[in-house]
């Protein structure tokens, strides 16, 4: 064996010792490692060398040695990575997911955390082509069967599976305000996987799970329209509802749902299995702005869920299009007596938000129309005589508060919208604090502008992990170049970790409209998928034998090719016009990240296909003509030449 | 049979032929656009590919270099028409198995005599087999680095001999070649057989060899030199 065998073998053995140093998420042996290329720097030594750089940098630039030396450069934050030790570099992952809506866009974006880079866009009731999304036969079906046909939806409130009030990375669950659905994205996938159209419900809006289990997911019906809405009732307004949905998170059917006076708006369950929360407005039933502000009070309503069941179990409902429907309004003689199935919680004025404390001890409603937030103690809901008695701290947080989340060390976070600000507070001290004090605010932050939602790192487990935090602003004004009238969003990333140091703004983030909410999960508690598994879906999967142009009959044509690089199973597919195709296509390949596309120019086809997956489209070659399919993903260097002629001969 | 010479080429031969069931040996690749992942191509001592061959195949295809055809055989991968043909690939297991009946034949010599001149014979028939085979390797990794497919879509990489052992480099891609647990199998068959030859003279049975590895250890640190255990 040659020297330079040898060293080539020397080398050989570093770099693959390296990569599996790497794979096993463990440090490369120092020894070796120095000389490599990919080598990431750990992470705290990263740190300590850009500080020693940043002191040598500010001492140049106290000399003049430096033009323009920004003391701070070597270890501060740049315009892509945020603020020192939240910095994250070019090759280095994030921390959390942060699983993002994105309102009337319909999808669900992943953000990572604490970059705030986006990581990829869900599409959820919108069709959307870089994915296929609606373009192929599973998801268009699924889109226009159980998701009722409509072309688009809003979404709120994404909120993520747990077993034992921890996230365990199954599934996510968000609502479609516009058109009351409920749809499931499997966090394998990071896809829609199931949608419910929820009968009996419009404007779906809050969404949450029954912890600590995810027993049911909660679909929270914020307008009241009459039961049914079929064109009965139209100018009685007293004979409006509006219901909660019991959503089962296997299935996707609705279990059972819950009528109730006033609007709903948001939910959050408690930690142990009985208790849903929703705030609401319009306890006055009125149909104008005017007539819904009237009162200085409405409902908290919190749901006895095994109560509900009870009542499910004894029969004590009405079906209504094919879902038991239990009353709990006020006047239910469900709710005469000292268990009632709903609680009605008088709260000072529209509350908007409603978030449970991490330990389980207390429902926080955020006040909206008023100052302050009411803190409800869970345990003495079902002691007292007077539902308002159960509201134990009223501290007054500033004006418009809406959303509160937590750290886990015994402070809430709650946005105000009219303030643009978050105030931090300290829960117990409320608690023992005089009705309306400001006592127990620890700190305010400005945000840019107007916040609607925050969620903390975790917050909605029994475990915030309590370092992060976005609040997600609806307005950014001049925070960002002007793009025309429609501005974006800003989500801004401030960190919660130092109490000591107090809240630190780490970074804007302009959006699409509009994430109105969001949750962040640890990163190691998803487990997303390189490739498909076949056995997760139906389609027939097509190999190299089972390839064919198969022609059913006259008039209909089966297509079914496999899909790699640089090619489909046929340079050339020859139809008669009038045919009915259906292309049945399996992406073959095994290797991450190689996607490749099926695309049809002026038939609207518009296949995607990760590797392992199969779609399936049906159209109509009314066209004669000659039309290239293509690889519609940059797949490889002959990625121009992966081709096929689709051959459409004119009928006689 | 208890005999180290007569135990030691029957245990040759059983990891002769268990090498017959697992690869012979394996090429590591990588490659900037495999992060965090190897790529391997394991080869057996007949027509069959595993790990990651399919994947590397699609790479191959665009500079044209193609898995050899083994013309007897079905291999389990396609077989591009301008592959390098090699016949000699499927006669693999037969050599391997002549190895090892050769192991077996010796172990049972009738004679103290037949052991020796037996023993002898093997260590020299299979060193010289194995020499052969990995010339004839050698010489086929290099018509087949040599016999890039002009009509290949990407053009600029020239003609490469890859080594049957160590490590080289192609386009943006490295590989490394190096024994699979069936060449490890095979290298210490032939350390068997080594240590039989050396023992050929001996009576000395597998019982004796706690005692003879005591006592050359014993012995080597007095003077490194001393004869092996049982004498010539």
């Amino acid at each position: 064996m040659t020297g330079h065998t040898d060293d080539s073998i020397a080398e050989h053995e570093q770099n693959i010792d390296a990569l599996r140093g790497e794979r096993d998420g463990e440090k490369a042996d120092e020894g070796t490692s120095l000389e490599l290329p990919r080598l990431s720097v750990d992470r705290r030594d990263f740190m300590k060398a850009a500080g020693a750089l940043g002191a040598v940098s500010a001492t140049a630039g106290c000399l003049g040695v430096l033009d323009g030396g920004d003391g701070g450069a070597g270890g501060q934050g740049t315009e892509t990575g945020g603020k020192g030790e939240h910095h994250v570099g070019p090759g280095e992952l994030d921390q959390y997911y942060g699983i993002l809506s994105g309102g009337h866009s319909g999808e669900i974006r992943v953000l990572g955390i604490p970059s705030m880079r986006e990581l990829t866009r869900i599409p959820v009731f919108n069709e959307e082509s870089a994915t296929g999304y609606g373009h192929d036969e599973r998801t268009s079906e699924m889109l226009q069967n159980e998701g009722g046909d409509y072309r688009w939806g809003d979404t709120h409130h994404p909120r993520v599976s747990q077993t034992d009030n921890d996230y365990d990375g199954r599934w996510a669950f968000v609502n479609d305000k516009a058109n009351g659905r409920m749809a499931r994205i499997d966090l394998q996938y990071f896809e829609t996987d199931a949608i419910v159209d929820i009968p009996n419900q419009q404007g779906t809006h809050g969404a949450c799970c029954l912890l600590p289990d995810t027993k049911y997911v909660f679909g929270v019906g914020e307008f009241r329209v009459p039961m049914q809405n079929d064109g009965r009732d139209l100018d009685d307004p007293e004979a409006y509802t509006s219901t909660i949905a019991a959503i089962d998170p296997e299935s996707m059917n609705v279990e059972w749902e819950v009528k109730v006076d006033g609007n709903m708006d948001n939910g959050d369950g408690g930690k142990e299995g009985r208790w849903f929360f929703t705030t609401g407005y319009n306890s006055e039933h009125g149909t104008t702005e005017a007539e819904m502000t009237k009162s200085d009070r409405d409902w908290v309503k919190a749901f006895d869920v095994p109560a509900i069941e009870a009542a499910v179990e004894a029969g004590d409902y009405e079906e209504i299009n094919g879902v038991p429907v239990v009353d709990g309004t006020r006047e239910s003689p469900l709710n005469e007596g000292d268990e009632p199935i709903v609680h009605y919680i008088p709260t000072p004025k529209s509350p908007h938000g409603v978030s449970v404390t991490p330990d389980g001890n207390y429902a926080i409603a955020s006040g909206k129309l008023d100052p302050t937030c009411a803190i409800i103690d869970i345990e003495q809901l079902p002691e007292v005589d007077d539902p308002a008695d159960a509201i134990v701290g009223r501290p007054r947080v500033g004006m418009g508060p809406l959303h509160t989340a937590y750290d886990g060390r015994g402070h809430a976070y709650t946005t105000l919208f009219i303030d643009s600000q978050v105030a931090k507070w300290d829960v117990e001290a409320a608690v023992d604090a005089e009705e309306g004090s400001e006592d127990p605010i620890v700190e305010k932050i400005d945000v840019h502008y107007n916040p609607g939602h925050l969620i903390a790192s975790e917050s909605y487990t029994a475990d915030p992990a309590g370092d992060y935090l976005i609040s997600l602003n609806k307005l950014s004004k001049d925070r960002f170049l002007n793009v025309g009238p429609l501005k974006p969003e800003n989500d801004q990333l401030i960190y919660i970790g130092d109490d000591e140091g107090g809240m630190e703004l780490i970074k804007d983030k302009p959006s699409f409209p509009e994430p109105h909410d969001a949750s962040i999960v640890a990163a190691d508690k998803i487990e997303p998928a390189d490739v498909y598994d076949p056995e997760d879906y139906d389609a027939e999967y097509i190999d190299e034998d089972s390839a064919e142009v198969e022609r059913i009959d006259d008039s209909t044509v089966h297509v079914k090719t496999y899909v790699k690089r640089n090619e489909y199973a046929f340079p050339e597919i020859r139809v008669q016009e009038g045919d009915e195709v259906t292309i049945t296509a399996t992406n073959v390949e095994t290797t991450s990240d190689i996607v490749h596309g099926m695309a049809i120019p002026e038939y609207d086809i518009d296949l995607a296909l990760v590797p392992q997956d199969t779609r399936e489209v049906t159209f109509t070659a009314d066209e004669p003509g000659v039309y290239w399919a293509y690889c519609s993903y940059f797949c490889s260097a002959l990625h121009l030449e992966m081709r096929s002629r689709l051959i459409v001969e004119p009928s006689e | 049979m208890t005999e180290l010479r007569r135990a030691l080429p029957i245990a040759a031969a059983l990891l002769m032929l268990g090498a017959l069931l697992v690869p012979m040996w394996r090429i590591t690749f990588l490659a900037p656009q495999y992060p965090t992942t190897e790529l391997v191509v394991e080869l057996y001592a007949y027509p069959r590919l595993g790990g990651d061959f399919a994947e590397v195949q699609a790479l191959n295809k665009y500079v044209g270099f193609y898995y050899p055809d083994p013309v007897l055989v079905d291999p389990n991968y396609e077989v591009h028409e301008r592959a390098i043909r090699t016949p000699e690939w499927a006669l693999g297991p037969v050599a391997f198995l002549a190895m090892a009946a050769t192991g077996l034949f010796v172990a049972l010599a009738p004679t103290d005599r037949k052991v020796r001149l037996g023993l002898t014979a093997q260590l020299v028939g299979t060193l010289s087999v194995l020499v052969v085979m990995f010339a004839v390797i050698q010489y086929r990794l290099y018509q087949a680095g040599h016999a890039l497919d002009p009509d290949a879509p990407l053009v600029g990489v020239e003609g490469f001999t890859p080594p049957v052992l160590g490590g080289y480099a192609v386009a943006n891609i490295s590989g490394f070649a190096w024994f699979g647990p069936g060449g490890y199998m095979v290298a210490v068959a032939v350390a068997l057989l080594a240590g039989a030859y050396r023992c050929r003279g001996s009576r000395a049975t597998v019982g004796d060899l706690p005692r003879l590895v005591r006592e050359r250890f014993e012995r080597g640190e007095s003077d490194d030199r001393s004869p092996a255990p049982g004498g010539d």
